[in-house]
């Protein structure tokens, strides 16, 4: 009996490691050493591993190559739930093992993708070389070798349960519901009126609440002022500074327009329309609402998400969702 | 088929990264669109809060991996104005080289990629087989392969003592452009995949805050290597394009590459008789900089990056902002999508060259 | 075949086995060696797609299972086999399953019909021209099943590719294959095989008098197989992995073998209309040239024209894995129009064009 199952155990393995299909899933800086290791000077498809599948279904191995956000995170746990099995992981890059270095000083972060799946294989660096990819994928094969059926299904029913405790965690986090057509998208067909042109106004501070706002960056767009580059915004604890920064294609130069607000400004989307993801990150960072401005919706963060991080008296936690270990 | 929601990504094969399109189609065509993005937000600017200004130096390379050295030159720029120091002209003409060096490798990256897209398989390994060779001399001189680290304020980090590598690098760039010209310019399938499709005005351009090459491409002469002190000894054309189709952003990207190539050649020129320092000798460890703000602007691969540093007087950045190329870029998709098939989202959507972690930062 | 009959009688009588045996047992020998052909066959094309487009692309491709990465595609076959299948609680689970044996059971006949010498004939009906084409558009409803059951939207617009593409692209190539009836006067693979032997070897096939056929054939088989350009239901840039995104395990395992499968014999179907089949390019076989008209000659004859058959083959494969090196995908919206627009009016003045050459060959 037991020689039966070493056979087997064996020639299974022997077909496993040889035949690692990746999912191709990539989300930051490591993804693109993942695609040199699939290109001519590196070339994967000597290990029979370059067969990259875009579906989770048919992957065997998830190289986790690249930083995992909050909002990620929910979505790679589903992926690893999709896959079947037998089913292996890289953790690729300082980021996936263990938060790198955005272990710190960061709100958003996931600290290391063992807390949310199992790890066959780390790879630290920022970002891993090629050839250590190719290592990577050389030991998850000696692994995989030494691996048994019995041991592997133990292993796999021991996840399953514990990975479903933390899908339940997660599923608050992300909001998948999505909108009406009909009111997801912006009109932003609106015709700019062209005024005369008119000297560029001496204005850079205005104290406090500006029902000007409006007006003057009209005035600044008919001189000539044309593109806004960004709106930068600082939290100065007592008032929040909103820079206009604006380029002009005609004098070939930029003007950076100041207002100080407390919790609302006006919208300038019907002048900038570029201004609307810029006054959806600021909503979602200092938690300012604009006036004009409908579809307000926090933009880099999960919908779910409390606090606005950039404020000055946001606290960082370590781990803003707490995981059942 | 009647109307649905198609939801692509954030784990999609053709978004590089992790942006996520809810697609609104019937049967095939495109209804509407709306990006969703933040799936790779690191909170990099808050983190500037927490570190000091040499601490953050490191990491700004990560807000664009494929453009590490204009990400380290906006930060650093920005640090230099508010200490009001000038670096010496040798460093200046490295930076120059090296950004240049970047911006090939990050257009012929892109190029690869974008007809991997298409459907086009062999592009991607030759131009990333090209792509290598710039990556390997920017090993040798800052030890790493995409995080660079090699400006430092007040100059560049160490000298450059392979330069004889870079002319040879240049002419293998040069050469095979000229093959994948080949391949793709009179490409009948290529054509019809890319002419006519995601057509971009100049004033829509202008009114989306779209910069670089996708503004180029709409026939506009933008570019803000040309306000900069830093390019002014150095003669290049603006690579531009007037029909802001696909097409037009491809043969801007591929113009670029050889106006880059000039650059580099140039710079190679004057670095072999610049002597000087390479850089200030400024003790960076523990610097603290006067209240004040400053803004660098510079012209990536990608459109402007400005690097907006506030300091109050501590040895940490009271706020850093970054305003980057793709974030606007990605505001234009729904416009762009609007009225065409499954098949053009990849072509349209690949053609403005957005990568994801300059997105969410 | 009674040649073959006779001789494996004898083989049998040695064991002292009755005749009887052979009655039951020869007709369905040769399916099994199909079969098994087959096999074998789809392990050496993916492995030699992958080869050759690591060739094309500069790299070495898989070289370390077995001698030279040969043990590549059985690991691959080996661990999809032993991989978990999961069938989405959303899907059908009937057609979910249903859907790859559709898809795979045609090919198996399919491949019994080709002629692959002029013994080795197993289905020669006065129409099986007309059969093949029936039988290999069966796949392209199993694909379809998939992309349905599934119930997953990048699948059902797979799908619903895979329809509207296989509806435009039958069409052309049924009218090409016209051109090649009329030519020929037969709706029989062998007897089209055997109109194009002519002492001058190349120069009587088919793909002379009717160039324009052969190559909206083949364009035509691009699309019907999904490949390259015409790869759109499983565009992997645009549906993830198209109809069978959601199939894992032996399920796609199947569609996997299917797919190569009726490459090889599309690809050798091409070359039995068009390039002569298992005829030899020079007029006469080499064995007899060399060997005469001995009896070992002869069965070496069988032999060699099994190598002329697999060579053709072999070549429009190649031709097939370097335009999928070279060209991008098209829009389906273009893949569509091309068909209609190009394809067919080319298809039918080839047609014409064969019925001017019978017609004067005709008067001559």
């Amino acid at each position: 009996m037991n020689l039966i199952v070493t056979t087997v155990d064996y020639i299974l393995n022997w077909s496993r490691a040889n035949s690692l299909w990746p999912l191709t899933f990539a989300t930051s800086c490591c993804g693109i050493e993942m695609m040199q290791t699939t290109a001519s000077n590196n070339d994967i498809a000597r290990f029979g591993s370059e067969v990259f599948r875009n579906s989770p279904r048919q992957a065997d191995l998830l190289i986790c190559a690249g930083t995992i956000n909050h909002k990620m995170a929910p979505v790679l746990l589903k992926l690893y739930q999709q896959m079947a099995e037998p089913k292996y992981v890289i953790a690729m890059g300082a980021c996936a093992c263990g938060g790198g270095m955005f272990c710190n000083n960061t709100y958003s972060v996931v600290n290391g993708i063992d807390k949310i799946i199992p790890v066959d294989v780390y790879l630290p660096m920022c970002p891993p070389r090629p050839e250590s990819l190719l290592d990577a994928v050389r030991k998850l094969q000696a692994k995989i070798k030494k691996e048994s059926i019995t041991k592997r299904k133990e292993f796999m029913e021991c996840h399953r349960s514990k990975l479903s405790e933390k899908a339940e965690i997660l599923v608050q986090a992300p909001d998948l519901k999505i909108v009406k057509t009909d009111e997801c998208y912006l009109d932003f067909s609106l015709e700019f009126e062209c005024k005369d042109y008119i000297q560029t106004p001496e204005i850079n501070y205005i104290p406090d609440y500006n029902s000007e706002l409006l007006n003057n960056l009209a005035n600044l767009k008919a001189s000539g002022f044309n593109i806004l580059t960004a709106i930068i915004a600082t939290d100065y604890r007592d008032c929040i500074e909103l820079n206009y920064r604006l380029y002009s294609t005609f004098q070939s130069r930029f003007f950076d327009y100041k207002i100080y607000v407390q919790s609302e400004a006006d919208s300038v989307i019907s002048l900038y329309p570029s201004a609307y993801y810029d006054e959806c990150e600021i909503y979602d960072m200092f938690g300012i609402t604009f006036k004009g401005n409908s579809n307000l919706k926090r933009l880099l963060n999960p919908k779910s998400w409390v606090g606005h991080p950039l404020k000055k008296d946001y606290e960082l936690k370590d781990e803003r969702l707490v995981w059942n270990e | 088929m009647s109307r649905m929601k198609l939801n692509l990504g954030p784990q999609h094969p053709s978004t590089h990264g992790v942006l996520r399109l809810i697609l609104d189609v019937d049967g095939e065509k495109i209804l509407g669109c709306e990006p969703v993005i933040g799936y790779l937000h690191r909170g990099m600017e808050k983190m500037a809060e927490g570190m000091t200004y040499l601490q953050y130096l490191p990491t700004v390379d990560r807000v664009d991996y494929l453009s590490g050295f204009f990400n380290s030159y906006a930060y650093v720029a920005a640090v230099e104005k508010l200490l009001g120091i000038q670096i010496p002209q040798k460093a200046a003409i490295i930076r120059v080289m090296l950004m240049e060096l970047n911006r090939i490798a990050s257009h012929l990256l892109w190029l690869g990629t974008y007809l991997l897209d298409l459907g086009a398989v062999s592009p991607f390994f030759y131009t990333f087989r090209e792509r290598e060779l710039i990556l390997n001399f920017f090993e040798k001189i800052s030890g790493q392969r995409m995080m660079y680290n090699y400006f430092i304020f007040g100059g560049v980090r160490s000298e450059i003592d392979c330069l004889e590598e870079v002319e040879p690098i240049c002419k293998t760039v040069l050469a095979k452009l000229e093959d994948y010209e080949k391949i793709l310019t009179e490409n009948p399938i290529f054509i019809s995949r890319t002419k006519n499709l995601g057509i971009m005005d100049r004033e829509t351009a202008f009114a989306y805050s779209i910069t670089g090459p996708n503004l180029r491409a709409s026939n506009s002469h933008l570019d803000f290597r040309k306000l900069s002190d830093l390019y002014k000894d150095f003669e290049f054309k603006i690579a531009k394009a007037e029909d802001g189709d696909c097409f037009a952003r491809y043969k801007v990207r591929l113009d670029e590459i050889r106006e880059s190539v000039k650059i580099v050649l140039q710079a190679v020129e004057k670095l072999k008789v610049a002597g000087g320092n390479i850089n200030t000798g400024l003790k960076p460890l523990n610097l603290k900089i006067d209240t004040g703000e400053a803004i660098a602007d510079v012209e990536t691969p990608r459109g402007l990056t400005s690097c907006c540093v506030k300091a109050d007087g501590s040895d940490k950045p009271y706020r850093v902002k970054w305003r980057t190329g793709s974030f606007y870029a990605v505001q234009i998709l729904p416009k762009l999508l609007t009225g065409h098939m499954i098949s053009d989202v990849m072509a349209i959507y690949g053609s403005l060259d957005v990568m994801l972690p300059e997105v969410d930062r | 075949m009674n040649y073959l009959y006779c001789a494996f009688i004898e083989f049998l009588a040695k064991f002292n086995l009755p005749e009887s045996i052979a009655l039951i047992i020869f007709p369905v020998l040769p399916f099994c060696i199909v079969a098994a052909g087959m096999l074998v066959m789809v392990l050496v094309l993916v492995l030699a797609e992958r080869k050759i487009l690591g060739f094309l692309t500069q790299r070495k491709g898989p070289n370390r299972v077995g001698y030279w990465g040969l043990l590549q595609t059985v690991a691959d076959g080996l661990k999809l086999l032993c991989k978990e299948n999961i069938t989405p609680t959303s899907a059908d689970k009937f057609l979910f399953t249903l859907a790859p044996i559709i898809a795979f059971t045609p090919v198996l006949v399919v491949w019994g019909i080709l002629p692959y010498n002029s013994e080795f004939d197993l289905m020669s009906t006065p129409a099986n021209l007309i059969i093949y084409l029936f039988l290999a558009i069966i796949p392209v409803l199993g694909i379809f099943l998939a992309g349905y059951a599934s119930n997953s939207k990048y699948s059902i617009i797979g799908g619903m590719r895979v329809i509207a593409q296989a509806i435009s692209y039958e069409l052309p190539i049924v009218f090409s294959l016209l051109g090649v009836v009329v030519l020929s006067s037969s709706l029989n693979l062998t007897q089209i095989t055997l109109s194009q032997s002519s002492v001058y070897g190349v120069l009587g096939w088919y793909i002379i008098p009717s160039f324009i056929g052969f190559i909206v054939v083949f364009v035509s088989i691009l699309a019907e197989l999904n490949r390259c350009p015409f790869d759109l239901p499983e565009a992997e840039s645009e549906l993830v992995a198209g109809y069978n995104t959601e199939y894992s395990g032996m399920r796609f395992a199947l569609f996997y073998i299917t797919e190569y499968a009726m490459m090889f014999a599309n690809a050798a179907f091409i070359s039995v209309i068009f390039l002569g089949g298992y005829l030899s390019p020079f007029g006469s076989y080499i064995s007899n040239i060399v060997f005469g008209d001995s009896l070992f000659a002869n069965i070496l004859v069988y032999f060699e024209q099994t190598f002329w058959l697999l060579l053709k083959t072999g070549i429009i494969i190649f031709l097939f894995m370097l335009v999928r090196a070279t060209m991008p995908r098209l829009q389906s919206d273009k893949l569509l129009k091309f068909s209609w627009n190009i394809m067919l009016p080319l298809a039918i003045l080839n047609l014409f064009i064969c019925m001017v050459i019978k017609g004067l060959g005709g008067l001559l």
